[in-house]
């Protein structure tokens, strides 16, 4: 370091590098500096203006050319180099010390907030399959990750265990023709796992994090709400609504089910859920696997809406309608 | 050029052009994936693509700083380097380690953790080299003759770069906690050690290239780099908003990370005044362009529009959204990516000999990649809010919103491929320039042409 323990420089240093009869480097030739008093002083420089190659302490330097005076001057007109420093030091070690702290003091609180207590080894098994497959190179959890696939945070919370775990076995099978996932083969056990982390990521406190859509009120009418005569069946809500729409609420991949007690019988339905292929190869709908029951149930419910009068607004709204 | 160990920056600087031509190949891989030319699928599904992106970036941009350090810290020093074998040795190792690495990601092997993807086993492969390299440059500075600010600043960047690689190398069970250590490597390399490292790179060519006293210079470069520190280092609390931390961050980052922008915008200020203030037209104008250039887009890209979406009540709903990503693009590019460039086109004519300055083809690569861009930033911005108003805000599925910005991606396409004109404009203008020679060696005002006239009085 050039600067003496001061942090001013000494005549010594401050002249170390010069050549005798050159005038001082003149960083702005408008404003040349005053002459000074030391040897060599007034002398005229051979080159003027000519290259320092960043040797000298002072510019390409000359002997005596600073005074004192106008050395301060120069240097400390506004701020000196080392109170510059003092400020890069001082900040750095000031708030670094204070990142500490709080973090020592987030660390304190982390447990509570993620609810640690609920953290089992499944949901560590589950971190480790996330991370091995880099689902974070797609997907956002917390809102980290790449914006190519929906964030996750709630996505149990949003879909359901069943529905993720069908969508895990095969994930094109799901969205059609859509946006690819890689389809990883995951054992009954890992799929678990990977529920069992997504749920316990959907359960953090992240302070308000996704936030309700503010403006989705105002964008759907009020009287959809209340479409079908008994409340949807949960097997329904969590597989089918995620393709399929009954009053405007739901998936737009399949059709919108509120007429379909019109077109199709129960006996229809019932064959059709059992193996879409079967009835018309080459559809998009998944053979899906449920119990006879649930089965019963989902049709039970489809039936169910020919008993309510068709709402104010019944057709359904894609998204695509919704925005234009 | 004074010290023959200088030249091995050239095959740094080398390794990282080469690099960045890849990096971009996976852009395009992916940018392709978003209009929905997704067939490299079944071999490069998009997590690969992206992995492979962001971790060359990495690479290439580290490169590009080792490259910078082997040039500048003989010369700051005044000796050559310790041991140039084992910057040969670390330069190789560096890339094979990189090249396994990227291999390893098209085979569904990482550690998936964002930026941080690197297997494992690898992390420690990555460290000792980066040892040997802090090692090789320490030892150069410590037995100098000088030892000068900008070198001091420039190895201070390099050592705490690699301290907090290691916070990254954490296991936890508890993803919070696993995010809020990724940061510290992630935020305070970007936000924090690596601009310092851009300082001292920025400090030495404007020395170089305005002429203006090296005192004022570094005196300038310890308020910067203070400022970078002052507000990066709790700045990080804008990546802790919504993650299971306290809820304080939300104000204390939101605090800083306001304030972060005034570092790139003192350096900016400072790069364009002490280019006006030095009376030096230095020939080698395109590296002035590029290094004025870089503090400019820095500010614009890290500072200007990192500011746009870091307070807590806006990023809510931006956190998560190509809005991170159109960011993410400028700032890297403007901070990070143009430095190395500026360092690349400064040392260049100086390691081989030959005065290939400003020349039409140096230009127009400055000017196209420039362009390129900032189009590609403005078409991530629209794709970006666009997805925000519809999913965050409206509430709508997030496959149909990406359906509807798909059309924002093929103008970035479009801007993709000006901006690698403009790199392989700037790679022809690199190969033009030959290989380093001793011959260029000289101590003297060697780099300048005879004619040469400095200062118009």
């Amino acid at each position: 370091m050039s600067a003496s323990a001061s942090g001013r420089f000494t005549q010594a240093e401050r002249f170390r590098q010069c050549k005798p009869g050159r005038l001082p480097l003149r960083t702005n030739p408008r404003r040349a500096l005053p002459v000074g008093t030391g040897e060599g002083a007034g002398k005229e420089c051979p080159r003027p203006g000519s290259i320092d190659r960043g040797q000298g302490v002072v510019g390409h330097g000359c002997q005596a050319v600073l005074s004192d005076e106008t050395f301060k001057q120069r240097e400390g007109t506004m701020l000196s180099k080392s109170q510059a420093r003092l400020f890069f030091l001082g900040g750095t070690g000031l708030f670094g010390a204070a990142f500490l702290a709080l973090t020592v003091d987030s660390m304190r609180q982390i447990p509570a907030l993620t609810h640690e207590d609920r953290l089992t080894e499944p949901v560590a098994r589950g971190k480790r399959i996330w991370e091995d497959n880099n689902c974070m190179g797609c997907h956002t959890l917390f809102g980290e990750g790449a914006y190519y696939a929906p964030e996750l945070t709630q996505v149990v919370q949003r879909r359901g265990k069943p529905w993720i775990a069908m969508f895990l076995r095969d994930p094109e099978k799901m969205f059609p023709g859509e946006r690819r996932m890689v389809k990883y083969d995951f054992t009954q056990e890992q799929i678990g796992d990977l529920i069992a982390f997504l749920e316990w990521c959907g359960g953090v406190n992240l302070q308000g994090f996704p936030p309700e859509p503010p403006l989705r009120a105002l964008m759907r009418p009020a009287a959809v709400t209340s479409a079908g005569g008994t409340p949807a069946p949960e097997i329904y809500q969590t597989i089918c609504a995620a393709c399929h729409s009954v009053g405007g609420a739901g998936g737009v991949v399949g059709p919108a089910l509120d007429e379909v007690h019109r077109r199709k019988t129960r006996e229809e339905m019932l064959v059709w859920i059992e193996d879409p292929q079967k009835i018309k190869p080459g559809t998009a709908m998944p053979l899906i696997e449920m119990t006879p029951a649930q089965r019963e149930e989902i049709v039970d419910y489809l039936l169910s809406l020919a008993a309510t009068p068709a709402p104010a607004a019944p057709k359904p709204q894609t998204p695509a309608e919704t925005y234009e | 050029m004074k010290y023959r160990t200088q030249k091995i920056a050239y095959w740094f600087f080398a390794s990282a052009l080469v690099l960045l031509s890849l990096q971009l190949v996976y852009g395009f891989i992916m940018g392709f994936a978003r209009v929905g030319y997704d067939t490299l699928h079944p071999w490069i599904p998009f997590n690969t693509a992206r992995a492979v992106h962001t971790n060359l970036l990495v690479v290439w941009l580290l490169c590009g700083f080792m490259g910078a350090a082997h040039f500048i810290i003989p010369e700051e020093a005044e000796r050559e380097l310790e041991w140039p074998w084992l910057a040969h040795a670390q330069l190789i190792s560096l890339l094979v380690v990189g090249v396994i690495a990227i291999g390893c990601y098209h085979f569904n092997i990482w550690e998936g953790r964002k930026f941080l993807e690197i297997p494992r086993p690898l992390d420690w492969l990555v460290v000792v080299n980066v040892l040997a390299f802090l090692a090789n440059i320490g030892v150069t500075l410590w037995r100098g003759t000088r030892h000068t600010t900008t070198s001091l600043v420039l190895y201070m960047g390099l050592l705490f770069a690699a301290l907090l690689y290691l916070p990254g190398m954490l296991q936890v069970d508890n993803q919070t906690v696993d995010s809020f250590y990724r940061w510290w490597v992630v935020h305070l390399w970007v936000e924090g050690v690596w601009e310092l490292i851009m300082g001292g790179i920025l400090a030495y060519l404007l020395i170089k290239l305005t002429g203006v006293d090296r005192e004022v210079i570094e005196k300038w470069l310890y308020i910067i780099v203070g400022l970078t520190f002052l507000s990066g280092i709790l700045g990080t609390g804008h990546h802790y908003y919504f993650i299971g931390t306290p809820r304080y961050w939300l104000w204390i980052g939101g605090i800083f990370s306001a304030l972060e922008p005034l570092a790139f915008l003192g350096m900016a200020i400072f790069a364009i005044a002490m280019s006006k203030k030095g009376g030096r037209r230095h020939p080698n104008r395109i590296a002035l362009t590029w290094s004025l250039g870089c503090a400019v887009m820095a500010f614009v890209g890290a500072g200007f529009l990192g500011m746009a979406h870091t307070l807590p009540s806006v990023n809510r709903f931006t956190h998560g959204t190509l809005v991170t990503a159109m960011h993410g693009h400028m700032a890297f590019w403007g901070a990070y990516a143009m430095i190395v460039l500026a360092m690349i086109a400064y040392a260049l004519p100086l390691l081989t000999g030959r005065r290939l300055w400003d020349t039409p083809i140096a230009n127009w690569a400055f000017w196209t990649s420039n362009i390129g861009m900032t189009a590609m930033t403005g078409a991530l911005a629209v794709a970006g809010i666009t997805q925000v108003n519809l999913e965050r805000r409206i509430g709508l599925d997030f496959l149909a919103v990406q359906k509807e910005i798909e059309m924002h991606f093929v103008g970035f396409l479009l801007a993709a491929a000006l901006f690698t004109l403009g790199i392989a404009l700037y790679i022809v203008h690199f190969c033009r320039h030959g290989l380093p020679t001793d011959e260029a060696l000289s101590r003297a005002e060697e780099d300048l042409p005879a004619d040469w006239v400095p200062v118009a009085k």
